[in-house]
């Protein structure tokens, strides 16, 4: 008993490591890109802003939903990064990147649209389904009416 | 088999303009008109379920006729001139006048010619055809007119002796039951001739003052020629003749053959000693017996204070001091150990046996004694017939227990120890039968061949013969209460003890009339009865069977074969042939066929059941699945994008 206590108090100890391991390397590598790529960090602050509030006002939003929202935002930012990255990284071209209306609509569009699409699709399999499901319940159950037309199904005792 | 005009076998009708004839014991003789000879005198006897008929009769007719006797020509069921349906065996007919005793007594001469020799010649030759009369008395001898030989009178129609008044009868048969007398021996006709022949001689009826019990007494204190003759003037020749033919023991009276020269039977001296008397008289509960044989009567008629004086060993005290008979006493003293030494849990029957074996060890005549009641063996069957339940129950109860084959043993009957015992297992062997067609109903038809069924539902109809029950059943049919079967225990006894093993296999199976396959058998063994017995349509009872649900479809799933099957049942019973509807119930083929497509259905059923219980069971799990895979599609699409965007910004 006092073994197994001691196992499991060891292996919660080496989990809490692992997490602290990870925090700690990911505020190396973002003190790293403050340090090194602070204009790429601040561009990419804003234009993924869609992404990071989701993940702040819906802690508990579904993952799928957050990916899908992020790779979007992600995938209309790659051309202002790249941009800002052939002008040198700085500060002044990732200002002037921002301050283009259409770079902003494009990516908070993209993530807004992502979240729509993650909402309207699931309903339209799910209609697609049940409509499939329906018809098989019907065959289904015209079948079982065909066959207690025709037997006499209800004492019948199990061989 | 009776028509519907109610002709008797095929020829006899009952004679409307011609009234019953006198016969003993209350039974109706009717005139009958013979159809291929209407002026030929033929009587028709009606019997009755109590008196089961001989079952010997099917022996006695059609043989060569027997002078001066009645013997049956024909039987079966019949209707009287008034429609009453009754079961009657005719034969030749017979004066009507029976012989009437005094006040005269009659002549030497007319006693031998017209009595003595006449009934002399038929018993001697119905000894030859190995029967016996048992019926013979006054009342039942006819003759023409005062210079005619007398003719023995009906003797078929009843049980051996059970319409015999206790006077004509021997001690040892007199005490038995009326029914269960059993055949005898001729030596008993013998004796009945002999009491005959002595009240014409005197003109009366002697010991008439009498009752049975009194009339028994005398003759066991007395002896039966000293009780019948004392005070009697009677010739020499007639006082020979009488000391034979009433000895005691019927190994001592002349054969009828003997008695055809009566000089030489008058001549035969028996060496019979007088009964032993004892100095004392034992009390047996306010009984005082003298003699060994009054001893035995004693404890026939006094069970319960003969049981306790036995263990108690006064009997046998009684018998070496008193009575001053060493041996019987020592032989008394051993059974009454060798009951002590038998575990048998069994009080009751342990008493039984006990009193059964010392009466049969006293009286080697005395008949079977099985708590307080008096059966011949061979009378077991008969005695059966009519009793009470309360009678019936101690003779079962002698079957159950094996007794028969013990009493002869004990009173060293050579030929029936030899022929019964087996019986007796036979009748064991339908009493202890499980099921309806068991128990002591079929022991009663079983041992009583020529007994009526006692069916309540046959309404009082006779049904003696397989063969005459469904006609009856198609005839009560139109009155009976069609929700009730048309089969119960009685009628299904009766079958298993007519009908050929073959025929009534189907009957040891059945242990009521609820279960769906005891209804199938007995609708079976209706369609086989049909088809052996009465092939002709019968709608009525066919209808019955298909209204108290005997011929149920149950066994069918096919809505769609059922409802055939239930036209062509409705058509069948319409058309009266039960056996087709047996053949549609039960064609075995065509069910397992039904069933073998049932369990593919069934299997199909459970499939599909199944099937929606998933679809429904899939309902939550769908939600999620749409969600889970919205997300990925979009995910996707925004990697596509950004894979194109990659390309795009690399490409220039």
């Amino acid at each position: 008993m006092a073994e197994a206590v001691h196992i499991a108090g060891a292996q919660r100890s080496t989990n809490l490591g692992r997490r602290g391991s990870a925090l700690w390397i990911q505020g190396l590598a973002c003190g790293a890109a403050l340090t090194f790529a602070a204009p790429t960090v601040l561009l990419l602050g804003i234009l993924l802003a869609p992404a990071l509030v989701c993940l702040l006002v819906q802690p508990r939003i579904e993952r799928g939903l957050l990916r899908a929202v992020a790779v979007a935002c992600t995938a209309s930012s790659l051309s202002p990064v790249w941009h800002l990255w052939l002008a040198g990284d700085r500060f002044e071209q990732a200002l002037a990147g921002l301050s283009d209306p259409f770079v902003l609509l494009l990516a908070w569009g993209a993530g807004a649209s992502a979240w729509a699409l993650c909402q309207v699709i699931p309903v339209v399999l799910r209609g697609s389904w049940d409509m499939q499901t329906a018809s098989r319940v019907r065959t289904m159950e015209t079948e079982l009416k065909t066959l207690n037309e025709r037997w006499l199904l209800e004492d019948a005792s199990e061989p | 088999m009776a028509d519907e005009n109610g002709v008797i076998a095929t020829y006899y009708r009952i004679d409307p303009t011609k009234p019953a004839l006198p016969l003993v014991g209350g039974l109706r003789a009717l005139p009958v008109i013979d159809g291929r000879d209407p002026g030929q005198p033929v009587i028709a006897v009606e019997t009755r379920a109590d008196l089961p008929p001989r079952p010997r009769i099917p022996l006695a007719c059609g043989g060569p006729p027997i002078p001066h006797t009645i013997l049956p020509i024909d039987y079966g069921p019949g209707r009287d001139a008034t429609g009453k349906p009754g079961w009657f065996i005719v034969s030749e007919g017979w004066p009507a006048a029976p012989l009437q005793v005094g006040p005269q007594p009659w002549r030497e001469s007319d006693l031998m010619n017209q009595l003595l020799l006449p009934a002399a010649k038929a018993l001697a030759d119905m000894q030859e055809r190995g029967l016996t009369h048992r019926a013979l008395h006054p009342a039942n001898l006819y003759r023409a007119s005062p210079r005619d030989p007398v003719t023995l009178g009906p003797f078929w129609m009843a049980p051996p002796s059970s319409l015999q008044p206790a006077v004509f009868e021997p001690p040892y048969m007199a005490q038995c039951l009326p029914n269960g007398r059993g055949d005898g021996s001729i030596a008993d006709d013998v004796y009945a001739l002999g009491v005959t022949l002595l009240c014409c001689a005197l003109g009366r009826v002697p010991l008439a003052e009498l009752d049975d019990p009194g009339i028994l007494a005398r003759k066991l204190e007395f002896g039966s020629f000293a009780a019948l003759t004392t005070g009697a003037v009677l010739t020499p020749l007639i006082t020979d003749l009488l000391r034979s033919m009433l000895a005691e023991d019927p190994e001592h009276r002349p054969s009828p053959r003997l008695l055809l020269r009566p000089e030489q039977a008058r001549a035969r001296r028996v060496g019979a000693r007088p009964p032993r008397r004892a100095e004392q008289p034992l009390n047996l509960g306010g009984l005082n017996v003298w003699s060994s044989r009054q001893l035995a009567q004693g404890l026939s008629v006094r069970p319960e204070r003969g049981c306790a004086l036995l263990k108690s060993g006064a009997v046998e005290h009684w018998l070496r001091r008193c009575l001053g008979d060493p041996q019987l006493g020592m032989r008394v003293e051993e059974l009454t150990r060798r009951r002590d030494d038998e575990a048998d849990t069994d009080r009751s029957r342990s008493e039984a046996l006990l009193l059964m074996r010392c009466i049969a060890a006293i009286d080697p005549l005395a008949p079977l004694v099985w708590r307080g009641i008096a059966v011949q063996p061979d009378g077991l069957g008969s005695a059966l017939a009519g009793v009470a339940p309360d009678v019936a129950q101690p003779l079962e109860d002698v079957i159950a227990a094996q007794a028969v084959g013990e009493f002869c043993r004990a009173s060293h009957r050579a030929r029936q120890a030899a022929e019964l015992p087996e019986a007796e297992r036979q009748w064991a062997g339908w009493l202890a039968a499980r099921g309806v067609a068991g128990g002591s109903k079929r022991l009663l038809y079983g041992m009583n061949p020529m007994m009526a069924c006692m069916s309540p539902i046959l309404g009082g109809r006779p049904v003696v013969r397989a063969a005459e029950l469904l006609p009856v059943l198609e005839d009560a049919s139109a009155t009976a209460d069609r929700s009730r079967p048309p089969i119960d225990p009685h009628i299904a006894a009766f079958l298993a003890a007519r009908l050929e093993p073959a025929l009534s296999s189907n009957l040891r199976k059945l242990s009521s009339f609820a279960s769906p396959s005891d209804r199938l058998g007995v609708l079976r063994l209706f369609g086989r009865l049909q088809a052996s017995f009465h092939p002709a349509p019968l709608p009525g009872l066919a209808g019955w069977l298909l209204s108290s649900g005997f011929a149920r479809l149950d066994d069918w799933r096919n809505k769609k074969t059922r409802a055939t099957l239930n036209d062509a049942l409705d058509d069948a019973a319409r058309r009266g042939q039960i056996s087709a509807m047996a053949g549609l119930v039960d064609d075995e083929e065509a069910k397992q066929a039904d069933r073998a497509a049932m369990a593919v259905v069934r299997a199909r059923v459970r499939e599909l059941e199944k099937a929606l219980q998933e679809a429904t069971a899939e309902m939550p799990k769908r939600v999620e699945a749409a969600q889970s895979l919205g997300h990925e599609i979009v995910t996707g699409a925004g990697l596509i994008a950004s894979l194109g965007a990659t390309l795009a910004l690399a490409l220039g």
